[in-house]
C-alpha cells in the first residue's frame, strides 16, 4: 500500500495573457507521502505558488496545464489536471486542503468563524448543522485557540493575524485530508507567532499522520519543520533531497548562492552552533563604523507619539531615547504594532511628538517650521519600504534622484543643469546602476533596482542621517542581499549615521553597531547589536531571538529546544 | 435622469461619491451611531441655511416673494414689520428655525392652504411612488450586476453594460413619452395618466395606473446600480476570501450567493442613500409627466406660479428627508457589516 | 503604449467620440449648410410631418423647419453642457482638493457643506433658482455649475486624500519640498487624468439637466430653444402622433450623452493603467 498522497509529474504551467504566453512551471516531478512534511523553495517567480495552486485545480483560466497532479484518493490516484469543476469541489477540502499566506484577508468578514469551519464539513459529510458547528468548535480548540466556543460565534476581525491562520489551518483540518498545501503560511506574521504557527504545524503533521507541502521562500522556516526539500527556480525544481543534505551540503549553485545570501542569524547561547551558511563576514561587528563616539546625529529625549484612529488618540510611542552617532548604525527592532516605524516618521520630523523632543543635528525637527525646517531636513535622507510606491511614476528617474538637489541646492545655491546631470550619473554608479537609467521610469526597474534608486535619491545631498524604513522587507533574498551590500558599501564610505528600522533580526544582525528593542511603543532593550544578541537581559528580547529560525537543521533543532525551555520559564541565557 | 453620481465603475472604487467605509472604532456601534446623527442634523442645519438664503434672495424680498409684485410699499412695509423682516439677519434666522421646527413653514398664497398641509397631503404619494420605483429597481439591478460580474467581458456582460448607458443617458421624460406612445397610445395597455385620489389608498385601488409612472422611475435606477452592483460583486470576487471558499470544496455557485452576495450589497446599501436625492428629483419628472398628484407635482406647479413660501417649504422637507434616507441606509450597512461593531476583543 | 493607442483599445470608446464629432459638426455648421427661418413663425405651416414641402423633418407647432431647429437647439444643449460642466469641475475640483490635502477640521466643514448641497435635489435647486433668477444662456450655466459642482467635489477630495498618503508624497515632505512643491509637481500631475475624466461624466450630466429644466419649462425661453425645449413643445402633439417632434431632439440627447459616456470610460482606461506604477 503505497503512501504517496500526491504525485506531480512533468508539470508545465502557462500563462495566456494580452501581452503573450508566460511560463511559469516548466516541467515539475514532485512526490508527497504521509506524514511527511515537503517544503517547496524559490524566490519570486519561480513558479512555487503556481505548482502548490495546481495541487487543488485553483489555477484561473488563464492557465493552461500539461502533465498530471495526482491526489490519492481512498486508494487510488485521481488526476487533478483537466478533471471537471465538480470533481475538483469534490476533491477540495476533502482529499487536499489549503492554507494562504495572508491571514487578514483569508476569511469572509461577514461570516462567523464557527459557520465559516462548519462550512468545510458540511461541503463534504451530510451531517446536521449542529454537528458541524460542535466540530468547528472541537477544530478551534485543536488549533490551540483558547475559550472556542465563544470565538466561534465571533468576527475574523475580532481576532489578530495569527489567530487568524490558526483558523485557517482549522478550516484546512476540518475534513482530515491526507494532504495540507500551504502556501508562504508564516510570511506575514511576526516572527514570535511564525514560531507558534510552525509548532502548530509539526504538532499537527505528527498527531495525524497528514502531509505538509510547505511554500516558502524562507530557509529558516524549511530548517525548522521540512523532512525533504524542492528548490525551485525558473520554473523547474533544480535540487531535490532530505532537508539536511539540501541545506548543510547544497549540490546545485543556485542552492549555494540562496544559502549564502540568507543573513546570519544571531547565534544562541547554548552553544546551539555559530550560524551557518552565511559567508559574510563583518556580522556582529555591524558594517565597520564606529560604535559611540563621533557627535550626535539624531537624539530622541523622551519622545512620545500619538495618532487618530476615528477621532481618537491612540499612543503609539511611550517615552523613547534614542541615539545615532555619525558613521554608526542603529537597529530599530520590533514586531507589528511596537511602534518602530512611528517613531521613524517622528525622526523625519512627519510627526510632532505628543511628548518630549526629537533633536535631529542639535535642532528640534518636530517643532522646526518653514525654511529652518526645510534645511534640516536637507541632511536627512529617507528610504522607504515599498519600492514601487515612494517613487513618483510619472517623473524619470533622474528627476526623482534630482529632486532633493532642486529643493535644497548645494552649499546654500542652486545647481545648474548639467551640475545636476553630472550629480545623478555619480549617484547613480554608487548604487551600480547602470548609465542612461535616469533616462528611463520607475515602471521599467526591478524592485530590487528601484530600491537602489530610492537610495540614490536619499543620498544625494550627503545627508548626515540616513532614515531606512524595512527597506528590504519586500524584495527577495538574494536582491536583498544586494541592496544591503551597496548600503554597507555606500555606509563605510561616506559616513553617515544611520537609523535602521526592521523587523529581520538577521538582517539586523549582519549590519547594524547597536540596536534598540521595541514593544508595544516603549523600549525594551538597547545596546551593541553584539551584546543584545548574544547575552540579552530582557526576556522579551530573548524571545524574539529564540524565535528566528536558523537555515541549519542541526543547529535549528537545539534552538527549537531552547526556545521550548525559554518559554516555559527557564531565565534567559541560562544553560541547559 | 441626471444623476450626482457618475454611472460608472469607476466612481465605486475610488469610494468617492461614497462616504468612507462605515468603520467604527472600539466602542463600535453606538458611538458611530452618535457621530453619524451629529453629521445629518449639521447636514440639516446648513441645508435650512441655504434655503434661508434663498428665501432672501428672492427678487424684491421675502414680502414681495409672499404679497406678490402688485403689492405696494405701505403693504409690504407692513409684512416686514408685522414679520420681523426689519431684525437683524441672524435673528430672522433663528426665527425661520423655529417656526420650521414647529412645522410652520408659511401660507401658500395660490392654493389657500398652509405650506405644511399641502405637504403632508402630497409626500407620502410622492414617497409611495418612489418607494415601489426603489423596489422595482433593485429586484432587477441585483441580480443582473452580480451575473455581470460572474460572466465578465464576455458578450452578455458588454451588451448589459452598454444597455446600462443607454438607459442612462435617456432622460426619463423622454423614456417616459417613449413608454406612453408604445404602451399606451398603441397598445392600450396602461392609461397614460396616473391614478388621482388624496390618500395612499385611493392611489393603491388604480393599480394600473401606478405600472407606468413606477416602470418610467425604477429605469434611471437600475442603470445606474447594475453598474453598482457588478462593480462590487467584481471586487469582491477578486479578494482572498473567496479563495479559502473555494479551497474548501464550496462550488462556485455557492460562494457567490453565500459569501459574495451579501459583501457586495452592503456598500451598495450605502449608495442607496446619497443617490435618493437624485430618485427624488426623478420622482418630480415623472409626477409632472403622469400628472401623479404627488410633492414634485405641487413643487412644479408652485415653480410655475413662483408661489415661494410652498417652493421653499418642500425644498427644506426633501432635503430633509433625503438627509434621513441616507442616515439609514448608512445605519442598515453598519447593522450589516460586522466590522462596525468593534475590533479586537 | 502612447495614450492614444491605449484609448483606441476600446472600441466603444471611439464609436463615441465619432458620434461626438458628428452631432457637434452637425449642430455648429448644420444651420450653414441647411438654413432655415428660425425667429419668425408661420402658423400656416404648423405641424407638417416629415417630407412635405421640403422639410425633412417636418414642422413645429409654430411652423419651423424641425431639423433646421434640431441644430439651432442643439447649439445651445451642447454649449450650455460643455461650459457648465467645465464650470462644475473647476469649482469642485478647487474644492476638494483643498479638502483632501488640507483634510482635518477644514476637510470636514467643506465636506458638510457639499453633503448638505446634495442632499438637495438638483431639480428642485434648479427650479428655484429659476424663479429668481432670469433663464439667459449664460445665467443657465452659471446656475447649473453651482448645482453640479458638488459630486466632482466629494470625487476629487477622495483622490486627493489617497495621493496624499502615498510614498512618494511623503517622501517629498521629508524631503523637505514646501506645500506649494508638493501640490505642484506631485499632487495634481497625479491627479489629472481623474479630473479630466470626470469633466467628461460632468459635461455629459449638464447635458440632461438643462434638457431637464428646459423640458419643465424653467429652462431657456423662446425663440432660442434647445432640445429639451423641443421636447417640452412636442409633448403637446404626442397624442396625435406627432412622432417627429418627439423623436429626434431625444434620440439626440441619448446619442449625445451616451456617446460622452463611452469616451468618458475610454478615457478612465488610459487614466487607469498609467496611473499604477506597473
Amino acid at each position: 500500500m503505497s503512501d504517496v498522497v500526491l504525485r506531480i509529474q512533468d508539470l508545465a504551467v502557462t500563462f495566456v495573457t494580452g501581452s503573450g504566453e508566460v511560463p511559469a512551471v516548466r516541467g515539475v516531478d514532485l512526490e508527497v507521502r504521509r506524514g511527511r512534511v515537503v517544503a517547496l523553495v524559490g524566490e519570486s517567480g519561480s513558479g512555487k505558488s503556481v505548482t502548490s495552486l495546481s495541487v487543488l485545480g485553483l489555477l484561473p483560466s488563464t492557465a493552461r496545464i500539461s502533465g498530471s497532479v495526482r491526489l490519492a484518493d481512498g486508494g487510488t490516484l485521481r488526476d487533478v489536471v483537466g478533471a471537471p469543476e465538480d470533481q475538483l469541489v469534490d476533491l477540495r477540502g476533502r482529499v487536499a486542503s489549503m492554507v494562504f499566506q495572508e491571514p487578514m484577508t483569508a476569511l469572509n468578514p461577514t461570516m462567523t468563524l464557527g459557520d465559516q469551519i462548519a462550512e468545510a464539513v458540511l461541503n463534504h459529510e451530510r451531517v446536521p448543522r449542529a454537528e458541524a458547528r460542535e466540530r468547528a468548535v472541537g477544530l478551534l480548540r485543536s488549533v490551540g485557540i483558547p475559550d472556542p466556543e465563544r470565538r466561534a460565534r465571533q468576527f475574523p476581525h475580532e481576532l489578530s493575524g495569527g489567530q487568524r491562520q490558526r483558523v485557517v489551518i482549522a478550516i484546512a483540518l476540518a475534513c482530515e485530508p491526507h494532504l495540507i498545501v500551504a502556501d508562504e503560511p508564516t510570511t506575514a506574521l511576526d516572527v514570535t507567532v511564525q514560531a507558534e504557527i510552525l509548532d502548530l504545524l509539526r504538532e499537527l503533521v505528527a498527531e495525524r499522520d497528514t502531509a505538509l507541502l510547505l511554500v516558502t521562500h524562507n530557509m529558516g522556516v524549511v530548517a525548522d519543520i521540512a523532512d525533504e526539500v524542492a528548490v525551485m527556480s525558473g520554473g523547474r525544481v533544480v535540487e531535490h533531497g532530505p532537508a539536511e543534505q539540501v541545506l548543510l551540503a547544497p549540490v546545485h549553485e543556485y542552492t549555494r548562492t540562496l544559502l549564502d545570501a540568507v543573513p546570519a542569524v544571531p547565534s544562541s547561547t547554548n552553544g546551539g552552533g555559530v550560524s551557518t551558511g552565511s559567508t559574510r563576514g563583518g556580522g556582529s561587528t555591524g558594517g565597520g563604523g564606529s560604535t559611540g563616539g563621533g557627535e550626535v546625529v539624531l537624539d530622541l529625549r523622551g519622545v512620545s507619539l500619538d495618532y487618530r484612529v476615528q477621532g481618537r488618540h491612540v499612543r503609539a510611542v511611550e517615552g523613547l531615547d534614542l541615539t545615532v552617532h555619525a558613521g554608526e548604525m542603529l537597529g530599530l527592532v520590533g514586531e507589528s504594532g511596537s511602534g518602530k516605524s512611528t517613531a521613524g516618521r517622528a525622526c523625519l520630523g512627519l510627526l510632532t511628538p505628543a511628548e518630549g523632543e526629537v533633536l535631529l543635528l542639535g535642532a528640534d525637527v518636530g517643532r522646526a517650521r518653514g525654511r529652518a525646517r526645510r534645511r534640516l531636513l536637507a541632511d536627512v535622507g529617507v528610504v522607504f519600504q515599498d519600492p514601487g510606491a515612494s517613487l513618483d511614476p510619472r517623473k524619470l528617474v533622474g528627476e526623482s534622484i534630482a529632486e532633493p538637489l532642486a529643493i535644497h541646492g548645494r552649499d546654500g545655491r542652486r545647481l545648474s543643469g548639467p551640475e545636476q546631470r553630472a550629480r545623478v550619473r555619480e549617484l547613480l554608479d554608487a548604487v551600480r546602476l547602470p548609465a542612461g537609467a535616469e533616462r528611463r521610469y520607475p515602471h521599467e526597474f526591478s524592485g530590487g533596482q528601484r530600491q537602489r534608486i530610492g537610495l540614490a535619491r536619499a543620498l544625494a545631498l550627503r545627508p548626515r542621517l540616513l532614515v531606512a524604513d524595512e527597506p528590504t522587507s519586500a524584495l527577495d533574498v538574494s536582491v536583498q542581499a544586494e541592496v544591503l551590500q551597496v548600503l554597507k558599501d555606500l555606509h563605510a564610505e561616506l559616513g553617515f549615521g544611520c537609523l535602521f528600522i526592521s523587523h529581520d533580526l538577521g538582517v539586523v544582525h549582519e549590519l547594524t553597531d547597536r540596536v534598540a528593542v521595541l514593544r508595544a511603543g516603549r523600549l525594551v532593550e538597547s545596546g551593541t547589536t553584539a551584546n543584545v544578541f548574544a547575552a540579552p537581559r530582557e526576556r522579551y528580547t530573548a524571545e524574539l531571538l529564540a524565535s528566528v529560525p536558523t537555515p541549519d537543521p542541526v543547529a535549528q533543532r537545539a534552538r527549537r529546544e531552547a526556545r521550548q525551555r525559554l518559554l516555559a520559564g527557564a531565565a534567559p541565557g541560562a544553560g541547559a | 435622469m441626471t444623476t450626482a453620481i457618475p454611472a460608472q465603475s469607476g466612481a465605486l472604487e475610488a469610494g468617492a461619491a461614497a462616504p468612507a467605509p462605515v468603520r467604527a472604532a472600539r466602542g463600535g456601534f453606538g458611538r458611530f451611531l452618535i457621530r453619524r446623527v451629529l453629521q445629518a442634523l449639521v447636514v440639516v442645519l446648513v441645508v435650512s441655511v441655504i434655503v434661508f438664503a434663498l428665501l432672501h434672495a428672492l427678487p424684491g424680498g421675502p414680502a414681495r416673494g409672499v404679497l406678490g409684485q402688485q403689492a405696494s410699499a405701505e403693504q409690504i412695509a407692513a409684512f416686514e414689520a408685522a414679520n420681523g423682516l426689519d431684525q437683524p439677519v441672524v435673528l430672522q434666522y433663528l426665527s425661520f428655525l423655529g417656526r420650521s421646527l414647529t412645522g410652520d413653514l408659511g401660507e401658500s398664497y395660490l392654493l389657500n392652504q398652509s405650506v405644511s398641509d399641502a405637504i403632508a397631503l402630497r409626500l407620502p404619494k410622492t414617497l409611495l411612488l418612489t418607494g415601489l420605483s426603489l423596489v422595482v429597481a433593485v429586484i432587477i439591478a441585483v441580480p443582473v450586476g452580480v451575473y455581470q460580474a460572474v460572466r465578465r467581458n464576455r458578450a452578455v456582460d458588454y451588451w448589459l453594460s452598454t444597455l446600462a448607458i443607454v438607459a442612462y443617458s435617456t432622460p426619463t421624460f423622454f423614456l417616459g413619452m417613449l413608454l406612453i406612445l408604445l404602451l399606451s397610445q398603441t397598445a392600450g395597455l396602461f392609461p397614460a395618466a396616473a391614478p388621482q385620489g388624496n390618500g395612499i389608498t385611493d392611489v393603491l385601488a388604480q393599480p394600473a395606473g401606478l405600472v407606468l409612472p413606477v416602470l418610467t422611475g425604477a429605469v434611471p435606477i437600475v442603470a445606474t446600480f447594475s453598474r453598482y452592483m457588478r462593480s462590487s460583486t467584481l471586487d469582491n470576487l477578486g479578494e482572498d476570501y473567496v479563495r479559502t471558499a473555494r479551497a474548501k470544496g464550496t462550488g462556485y455557485r455557492s460562494v457567490v450567493v453565500r459569501h459574495v452576495l451579501r459583501n457586495s450589497l452592503t456598500p451598495v446599501v450605502a449608495m442607496l442613500g446619497y443617490y435618493l436625492p437624485v430618485m427624488f428629483g426623478g420622482a418630480l419628472v415623472v409626477e409632472q409627466l403622469f400628472n401623479y398628484p404627488g410633492m414634485g407635482l405641487l413643487f412644479w406647479s408652485a415653480a410655475q406660479s413662483s408661489d415661494f413660501p410652498v417652493l421653499l417649504g418642500c425644498v427644506l422637507v426633501i432635503s430633509l428627508a433625503t438627509v434621513v434616507g441616507s442616515l439609514l441606509a448608512d445605519v442598515v450597512q453598519a447593522v450589516l457589516d460586522p466590522r462596525t461593531r468593534g475590533g479586537l476583543r | 503604449m502612447t495614450a492614444l493607442r491605449r484609448f483606441t483599445r476600446n472600441r466603444l470608446a471611439v464609436v463615441g467620440a465619432v458620434a461626438l464629432a458628428v452631432l457637434v459638426l452637425f449642430a455648429v455648421l448644420g444651420p450653414l449648410v441647411h438654413p432655415t427661418e428660425q425667429v419668425v413663425t408661420d402658423l400656416g405651416a404648423a405641424n407638417l410631418p416629415p417630407g412635405v414641402d421640403g422639410h425633412p423633418l417636418g414642422t413645429d407647432a409654430l411652423g419651423y423647419d424641425n431639423l433646421g431647429r434640431l441644430m439651432v437647439a442643439g447649439r445651445v444643449s451642447l454649449l450650455v453642457g460643455v461650459l457648465a460642466g467645465v464650470l462644475a469641475t473647476v469649482l469642485g475640483t478647487l474644492w476638494g482638493a483643498v479638502a483632501g490635502y488640507v483634510g482635518g477640521v477644514v476637510d470636514a466643514v467643506m465636506m458638510r457643506v457639499v453633503d448638505a448641497g446634495i442632499a438637495i435635489p438638483a431639480i428642485f435647486l434648479l427650479l428655484v433658482l429659476s424663479t429668481i433668477v432670469r433663464p439667459t444662456v449664460g445665467m443657465m450655466i452659471v446656475v447649473l455649475g453651482l448645482v453640479s459642482w458638488l459630486v466632482p467635489a466629494r470625487l476629487i477630495r477622495a483622490e486627493a486624500l489617497s495621493v496624499r498618503t502615498r510614498d512618494y508624497v511623503v517622501a517629498a515632505r521629508a524631503m523637505g519640498a514646501t506645500h506649494r512643491r508638493t501640490v505642484l509637481n506631485h499632487v495634481i500631475p497625479n491627479t489629472v487624468g481623474t479630473v479630466v475624466v470626470n469633466a467628461t461624466f460632468q459635461v455629459a450630466d449638464a447635458i440632461l439637466l438643462v434638457a431637464y429644466i428646459s423640458f419643465l419649462g424653467m429652462g431657456i425661453q423662446p425663440p432660442t430653444t434647445d432640445w429639451g425645449a423641443m421636447l417640452n413643445d412636442g409633448i403637446n402633439y404626442i397624442y396625435q402622433g406627432a412622432w417627429w417632434l418627439i423623436l429626434p431632439p431625444g434620440l439626440a440627447i441619448v446619442i449625445v450623452v451616451c456617446a460622452l459616456n463611452f469616451v468618458g470610460d475610454g478615457l478612465r482606461d488610459v487614466v487607469d493603467v498609467k496611473g499604477r506604477a506597473a
